[in-house]
C-alpha cells in the first residue's frame, strides 16, 4: 500500500505541476479575446430531404469525401442494415444486411470505395461497395477487441483506427487483417474519436471524463484534456486541425486548443440538461452543431460560445449527426428511424 | 486493457503518461484563440450553413411547381393506406372464420 500511496502523490504532483503550466500561458480567454467579434446572426436551417427506410433505431451515420460521393452518405441502424443513401434523389445505393444487428457505428473510406461498421460483436466489418460483380461483400472482419467498438474512421483504403468499450483504440492494416498499433492509456470505455484533417493525429473520448490526442505514427498519447464532469459521448476536431470540441453527459460541449493544451470555452446553457449525443462543426468552424437526448439539435456560435438556431424534427433522440464535405448540408440520424437532410 | 490491469499498474501507466505531458510545449492563449478567431471569420463568408445557399443553387430544395412531388406524396400515402387497410380486413376475416369454425367444433 506504501508504493501506491508514493505513486498516487507523485502523480498529483504532476498533475498540479501541468495546471500551473496551463495557468502561465492563460493571458486572456477567448470570451476576451472575442469580445469584438459579432455574434452571427440567427440559422435557421430547413428539413429539406427525410431519408426513410430503416426499421429500427438509427445509431451512426457518416458522409463520404471524396468529390464523387460527396452527396453520399451511410447509416447504420439496428434493424441490421447498413445503407448507402444518395442524399439528393433519397434513393438507396446500397442497403447491406449485416452479420451482427448490433451495430453503434458507421464509417465511409475517403476514396468512397469501403464502408466498415461495428457495435455489439466487438468486431470492425470492412464492406467493399466497388466489388467487381457489383455485389457488396464483407472484405475483412477486424477482430481483436475485447470490448464493443463504439466508433471507427478510415484513414485511407488500408488503415482504419477504431475505438472499443475494452479501454483501447487500435490502428488496423485492412490488407493483412491485424493490429499495426494499439493505443492505451484511457481508463473508461472509449466513446467515440475523431482524425484530424492532416491524417497525423486522432483524438478519443471516453468514459474516464477525458479526451486523449494520440499521434498516429509514433503511437503515442501527446495530451490528455479533462474538464468534463460525466462520460464524454462525441468528438471532433475543429477545421484548422488546432482544436479539438467535445460533447458529454453533463450537457456540455467544451473546445480544447491543442496548441495551449487547455480548455478555451464551454458551451452550456441552464435550459440544457440532457447530454449530448453527437457534435458537428460546420466547414468554417464558426457553428458547432451539436445533438442531445431531448431530441433536439443545438446550434452554437463556436466563438461567442451563444446558441444561434435549433434543429426541431427528429421524435426520438438524435444519435448523429454530420456535415457534409462542401459544407451544404447536415445531416441528423435519430432513434426514430429516420435521417433528414438539413440547409 | 484498463479492465485487466490491477491499480498499481494504471497507476504507473498514468505516471508515465503524466511525466510526458510536463514537458509539453505550450503556447500563449493570446496567440492561439486569435489565430483560431481569425482563420474562423476567414472562412465563416464562404460557410454556406451561416450564409445559406440560394433557392437556385441548392440542389436539396424541390423542383418548382413540385406537381411530381405531389402526385408521389399522394401516391406513396394512398398505397399505404390501402395497404393498411387490406392487412386490417383480412385480419377480421380471418378472426371471424376461426370464431366460426371454434363454434362448430362445439
Amino acid at each position: 500500500m506504501g508504493e501506491m500511496e508514493e505513486l498516487r502523490k507523485e502523480a498529483d504532483n504532476l498533475k498540479d505541476q501541468i495546471t500551473e503550466a496551463r495557468k502561465v500561458v492563460q493571458d486572456t480567454t477567448l470570451q476576451e479575446a472575442v469580445a469584438g467579434t459579432t455574434l452571427v446572426g440567427r440559422v435557421q436551417l430547413k428539413t429539406r430531404k427525410t431519408l426513410r427506410g430503416h426499421l429500427a433505431k438509427i445509431y451512426a451515420m457518416h458522409w463520404g469525401t471524396d468529390t464523387n460521393c460527396s452527396k453520399l452518405c451511410v447509416s447504420a441502424s439496428q434493424d441490421g442494415k447498413l445503407i448507402v443513401w444518395d442524399t439528393l434523389t433519397t434513393n438507396k445505393v446500397n442497403a447491406i444486411p449485416l452479420k451482427s444487428s448490433w451495430v453503434m457505428t458507421c464509417a465511409y473510406a475517403p476514396s468512397g470505395n469501403m464502408v466498415a461498421c461495428g457495435g455489439l460483436d466487438n468486431m470492425c466489418s470492412i464492406y467493399n461497395l466497388k466489388g467487381k460483380d457489383g455485389n457488396v461483400k464483407v472484405m475483412r472482419e477486424l477482430a481483436a477487441h475485447t470490448g464493443y467498438l463504439s466508433c471507427c474512421r478510415f484513414l485511407n483504403d488500408s488503415e482504419i483506427i477504431t475505438s472499443s468499450g475494452d479501454c483501447t483504440c487500435i490502428l488496423w492494416d485492412i490488407e493483412t487483417g491485424t493490429e499495426k498499433t494499439i493505443f492505451a492509456g484511457h481508463l473508461g470505455d472509449c466513446m467515440s474519436l475523431a482524425v484530424s484533417p492532416d491524417f497525423k493525429m486522432f483524438i478519443s473520448g471516453a468514459c474516464d471524463f477525458t479526451a486523449k490526442l494520440w499521434d498516429i505514427r509514433e503511437a503515442t498519447c501527446r495530451q490528455t484534456f479533462s474538464g468534463h464532469e460525466s462520460d464524454i459521448n462525441a468528438i471532433g476536431f475543429f477545421p484548422n486541425g488546432n482544436a479539438v470540441i467535445t460533447g458529454s453527459d453533463d450537457a456540455t460541449c467544451k473546445l480544447y486548443d491543442l496548441r495551449a493544451d487547455q480548455e478555451l470555452i464551454t458551451y452550456q446553457d441552464s435550459g440544457i440538461m440532457c447530454g449530448v449525443t453527437s457534435l458537428a462543426a460546420s466547414l468554417s468552424g464558426r457553428l458547432l452543431l451539436a445533438g442531445y437526448d431531448d431530441f433536439n439539435v443545438n446550434i452554437w456560435d463556436m466563438l461567442k460560445a451563444e446558441r444561434v438556431g435549433v434543429l426541431a424534427g427528429h421524435d426520438n433522440r438524435v444519435s448523429c449527426i454530420g456535415v457534409s464535405s462542401d459544407g451544404m448540408a447536415c445531416c441528423t440520424g435519430s432513434w426514430d428511424s429516420f435521417l433528414k437532410i438539413w440547409n | 486493457m484498463a479492465r485487466d490491469m490491477s491499480d498499481i499498474d494504471i497507476l504507473k501507466m498514468e505516471l508515465e503518461q503524466l511525466k510526458k505531458e510536463v514537458s509539453t510545449p505550450r503556447e500563449p492563449v493570446s496567440k492561439t484563440s486569435k489565430d483560431t478567431m481569425d482563420w474562423c471569420e476567414a472562412a465563416s463568408c464562404t460557410d454556406l450553413l451561416i450564409t445559406g445557399v440560394p433557392d437556385d443553387k441548392n440542389p436539396y430544395k424541390p423542383e418548382k411547381g413540385g406537381w411530381k412531388n405531389i402526385m408521389l406524396y399522394l401516391h406513396r400515402n394512398t398505397w399505404q393506406t390501402y395497404c393498411s387497410y387490406v392487412s386490417l380486413f383480412t385480419g377480421l376475416k380471418r378472426l371471424k372464420l376461426e370464431r366460426r369454425n371454434r363454434r362448430d367444433v362445439h
